[in-house]
């Protein structure tokens, strides 16, 4: 009985096919949505593993003390360096002597942001040290931080299930099968079965697809840790690891899924239609998402919306913060606690619920001859085979590169960032009011550069001339990323040449949106200090971090962490020279993608001119030398 | 061709299910406005939540705008601005008494400085100084057009010179609270609904003449062939006007009713986000307008729905490429305000950018086309009817097309 029926739903109505489908479409979503994390951790992921392998785990007295003495030596460590700097400019010590005690200060250094993250969560596991361990918890966070509906999860129940009461009945089978007890309640069953089963497994494959591509993106260890140590579920009285939470949430989501088989095949049974079938239970899972987004009302609906998030059972009481009309930062719930034994009762309802309504479609089915007229109708040929999908991707933006790999020119972005001039033009930045001049060198007049009538958007942090042409970067206060502009100076025409802000704004009716806090909205982004531009690569410096963005692809890596920022930085013939913490001469060649330090140069200060690089030398007496480059 | 278009309207539509999905929809929207109305727009936002708490502060609210709503004059400025400042002097240094406030419209001295700034000072600030700072923003085009002009750069000249045309002369002499107006047009949940009732009436609109055979027999006949195709299309922009209206009528009333909308009359840029949009229309004029682009968006993306259906025997495909096609067009047209020539062109090809008609008219937006200025809007609405006439093209080829039999090979159906 149960095979003909699995073979129609799967083979004859395409099941199948559109399921494996939408399988591939999950995983491409899935991986293109990435994982929760958080800029300082993407631009320096291995000092976040470095940290992180150390201190995971539980707090213990031993690791509360080694954090603690760290935490000291970061927050002095530039302190530390400039001392060790001091000595050996005045001969206290040697030169073997400075590079072997800075080195760990130097260090320190790089990774002193990705430390801040390791001591946030120490401060969080500190308050409850037996259940807040310290771990990564962005893959796990990603898993079970989020009510998102899985849209194309209830997409493909909806479209597969549909069919197996509906189109018996617009085939006209329903009378033929009805005719018979077998066909009568046996058929019934067995397609309630199939319902409810396939259901199971297509949300258990969806589910795992999930965990698996996380798995695979970002990793998930630590399963055995408990909950509360995701920050996020610091207020959850669940007192189970995150291996259980996650076969809990499946378990959830598998009793969401029977329970939403039950609503496709009683809509169906009862509509006889397709189309009324698709809307209404498209309607019915889809609206609760949009009606009541994150809150805890779509947890005790009847339906199967909430189910099929699950995670919001296992949350813990969620608050946001807001500044009040008083100005005053104000607290208040986001989402209520579903506590555990209400859980415990709701699970129950919708047991008895899926109960009744199995029953309740197998009666209406079953009965349904009683009252039916026989119809006559030919069984409409199967569909043609579905042909599907073109997805389009229109990227690549900003200039073509020419393949060239080394670029004869030179720049001193430190001297630099703020002046430029060409064969015509002195081009000046003024950052306070985020205006860019250009004077022009024969005649003294003064031409504004950014012309925007309206307001302007963003702050110009930095510019960088070459070529007849001005670039300039502008940061949003807020938002992650920054936009470069180039202005022709023969025409004033202004191009866009490379975009990393966020720029779609839709949100599907607040399905997906994501609302910023207060913090996220006063956020202070750290403006960038220097910029350079050639045919292929894109260079900046932002904190300390050297980043290089490929201008063909778009892709941004960062070359170096330990940047002295507010001291010279130059670029000459494929190569960027910089100064790093311990006033070490750095230099980045674009051929072999390497940084290379120049042992023998320790300056605070050089320059490149003629092809040679003349610096203070701090070896001796900072007295100037030259260097000849190749 | 009336009567045809009746009859399609009448199988397809006018269906009890149809009806009480409208119906039930309508209902939904008007309730989810009231929620928005009593629940407010959290803490940072406009509007304060309708509940036995904010009484005192909406009635002082409706009480005041009673007072102030209309022409702006310098006697209103005069009295708003003596009660800001003796407000600011009292509450700048404490000075006070915590208790036992009577002279107060709220019962609090902090709170009606806070609604007195909030709710009247700055709105009358912003539309006593909008003539004067828009005229800057003209004098800055002026300046660019004449700079440009001797660089030889059409584009920047272009934009300038559009932006000289349409913002001078630019004035605000009426003060009414634009912010319902703001709210109403950024509402969008009907759209949703409406998008879900063309799912449910337009998918079977051919696959059910396909599953009951009823094609066949509509394309043996001259009529059948060629009026039916148009009949089919006629109808449905009957059906997506009519659920548009409904839904913008619902929403309009609803929002007049709880919002007490006021200054209809009261150009566009009176509200402060608009403050740079490119119309010089009314407040109601503009709603019109938004309804129009909605029209034009939903009727391309009815069109293809219709163009799905034809395709398919059975309702279940169009339906799932159906819903799969408005979620990509949605995501495309939130790209309508890129600075990526490449996003934005998706954007543009998105009928969806049109039922963001607000989006696309609250700044300046513009497309360098072979170094002319032209409104993204504009060009929108462009490729959106070349689209509609593609469109319609290949759904009467595809539902009047020649189909031969698997089993002999003949044709079953005659050509176009």
């Amino acid at each position: 009985m149960l095979y003909p029926e699995w073979h129609k739903l799967l083979i004859k109505q395409k099941g199948l096919l559109i399921l494996g489908l939408m399988i591939l479409i999950k995983i491409a979503l899935t991986l293109q949505q990435g994982y929760d994390s958080s800029l300082i951790i993407n631009r320096n992921p291995e000092g976040y593993a470095a940290y992180m392998n150390q201190y995971e785990g539980k707090l213990t007295a031993e690791k509360e003390q080694r954090l603690q003495a760290e935490y000291y030596a970061v927050v002095h460590a530039g302190a530390e360096l400039d001392e060790l700097a001091r000595q050996w400019k005045d001969g206290e010590i040697t030169q073997e002597a400075y590079e072997s005690s800075s080195k760990q200060y130097y260090e320190r250094m790089k990774n002193s942001a990705v430390f801040n993250v390791i001591y946030n969560q120490y401060y969080y596991a500190k308050e409850a040290p037996e259940e807040r361990y310290l771990m990564d918890e962005r893959g796990w966070s990603t898993l079970l931080g989020h009510s998102k509906p899985d849209f194309v999860l209830l997409l493909s129940l909806i479209i597969v299930l549909t069919p197996l009461f509906c189109h018996e009945y617009e085939s006209g089978m329903d009378a033929l099968l009805l005719s018979s007890s077998r066909g009568k309640y046996r058929t019934g069953a067995a397609k309630l079965v199939i319902g409810a089963m396939l259901a199971m497994i297509v949300t258990m494959i969806f589910t795992f697809i999930e965990y698996l591509c996380l798995d695979g993106m970002i990793g998930l260890p630590h399963g055995s840790f408990p909950l509360q140590s995701l920050e996020f579920f610091a207020n959850s009285e669940y007192p189970v690891t995150l291996k259980q939470a996650f076969l809990a949430l499946l378990l959830i989501r598998i009793v969401g899924a029977v329970l939403f088989a039950g609503c496709i095949a009683c809509v169906g049974i009862l509509s006889k239609r397709s189309i009324i079938t698709l809307f209404t239970c498209s309607v019915l899972i889809f609206l609760p998402y949009i009606l009541f987004p994150e809150k805890s009302l779509l947890y005790y609906l009847p339906l199967p919306s909430g189910l099929l998030a699950g995670t919001g059972y296992l949350w813990g009481t969620v608050y946001e913060s807001a500044y009040s009309d008083q100005g005053t930062v104000e607290k208040f719930v986001k989402f209520q606690a579903i506590g555990r034994g209400v859980f415990l009762l709701l699970m129950i309802g919708y047991i008895v619920e899926i109960a009744l309504l199995y029953l309740y479609s197998l009666k209406k089915y079953s009965r349904y001859m009683l009252r039916s007229r026989l119809r006559y109708k030919k069984q409409t040929k199967l569909p043609l085979p579905l042909s599907l999908l073109i997805i389009g991707f229109l990227i690549l933006t900003g200039c073509d590169s020419r393949g060239k790999v080394e670029d004869v020119f030179s720049f001193d972005a430190g001297e630099l960032r703020n002046y430029g001039e060409t064969a015509e033009y002195a081009i000046q930045l003024d950052e306070e009011q985020s205006l860019i001049t250009a004077r022009h060198l024969a005649t003294g007049e003064e031409i504004l550069l950014t012309r925007e009538p309206f307001r302007q958007e963003g702050m110009i942090s930095t510019i960088f001339v070459r070529d007849d042409w001005c670039y300039y970067v502008t940061q949003t206060l807020g938002k992650e990323g920054i936009r470069i502009y180039g202005i022709d100076l023969k025409n004033f025409h202004q191009k866009l040449i490379y975009n990393s802000l966020r720029e779609n704004t839709e949100d599907f009716f607040g399905l997906v949106s994501e609302q910023q806090d207060m913090e996220q909205i006063s956020r202070n982004i750290s403006p960038v200090y220097s910029l350079i531009l050639n045919p292929n690569y894109i260079y900046y410096v932002v904190d300390a971090e050297l980043v290089q963005i490929q201008r063909s692809t778009g892709r941004e890596k960062v070359i170096a962490r330990d940047v002295r920022a507010g001291l010279a930085l130059a670029y000459y013939n494929g190569a960027i020279y910089y100064i790093d913490h311990q006033y070490r001469l750095n230099v980045y060649k674009e051929l072999d993608g390497k940084v290379h330090p120049l042992e023998s140069i320790y300056t605070d200060q050089f320059h490149i001119k003629n092809g040679e690089l003349q610096y203070r030398s701090l070896l001796d007496d900072k007295r100037l030398q030259s260097y000849d480059l190749p | 061709m009336l009567r045809l278009v009746y009859y399609e309207i009448r199988k397809n539509y006018l269906r009890s299910y149809v009806l009480a999905a409208i119906l039930l929809f309508l209902v939904l929207n008007a309730c989810m406005i009231y929620r928005g109305y009593v629940s407010g727009d959290g803490l940072m936002g406009y509007f304060m939540p309708h509940t036995r708490d904010t009484k005192v502060e909406w009635d002082f609210y409706h009480r005041m705008h009673r007072q102030l709503d209309g022409p702006l004059t310098a006697d209103k400025a005069r009295y708003v601005s003596d009660e800001y400042e003796r407000l600011s002097a009292l509450t700048a240094d404490g000075t006070y008494n915590e208790q036992g406030q009577t002279d107060t419209y709220t019962g609090h001295i902090w709170n009606d400085y806070v609604m007195i700034t909030k709710y009247f000072y700055e709105p009358m600030k912003y539309a006593a100084s909008y003539e004067k700072e828009i005229e800057q923003v003209v004098v800055k085009a002026k300046d660019n057009v004449s700079f440009y002009q001797n660089y030889n750069n059409s584009y920047e000249q272009a934009k300038n010179k559009y932006i000289q045309d349409h913002y001078s002369g630019r004035k605000i002499p009426v003060f009414y609270d634009g912010k319902p107006w703001e709210l109403l047009f950024n509402y969008r949940f009907s759209d949703l609904l409406i998008l879900l009732l063309m799912l449910l009436g337009l998918v079977p609109i051919y696959a059910h003449e396909k599953e009951t055979k009823m094609d066949d027999l509509m394309m043996s006949s001259r009529r059948g062939k060629g009026n039916m195709g148009l009949a089919k299309v006629l109808s449905a922009f009957i059906y997506i006007a009519c659920l548009l209206l409904m839904f913008s009528g619902v929403n309009l009333a609803t929002f007049a009713a709880l919002y007490r909308l006021s200054g209809a009359g009261m150009p566009v840029y009176a509200i402060e986000a608009y403050q740079y949009t490119p119309v010089s229309l009314s407040v109601g004029g503009f709603y019109i307008l938004l309804i129009l682009l909605k029209m034009i968006g939903l009727a391309v993306a009815g069109l293809g729905l219709c163009l799905l259906s034809a395709l398919f025997q059975r309702v279940i495909y169009p339906y799932l490429l159906g819903v799969l096609l408005f979620i990509s067009g949605l995501y495309a047209s939130g790209y309508l305000a890129s600075v990526e020539a490449g996003y934005m062109v998706w954007a543009l090809v998105s009928p969806f950018s049109l039922l963001k008609g607000h989006e696309l008219l609250i700044d300046l937006l513009g497309v360098n086309i072979g170094y002319t200025f032209v409104l993204r809007l504009t060009v929108c609405v462009i490729l959106q009817l070349i689209i509609s006439i593609v469109l319609y093209g290949v759904i009467r080829l595809f539902s009047t097309s020649s189909r031969f039999s698997r089993s002999t090979g003949f044709a079953v159906k005659e050509g176009a």
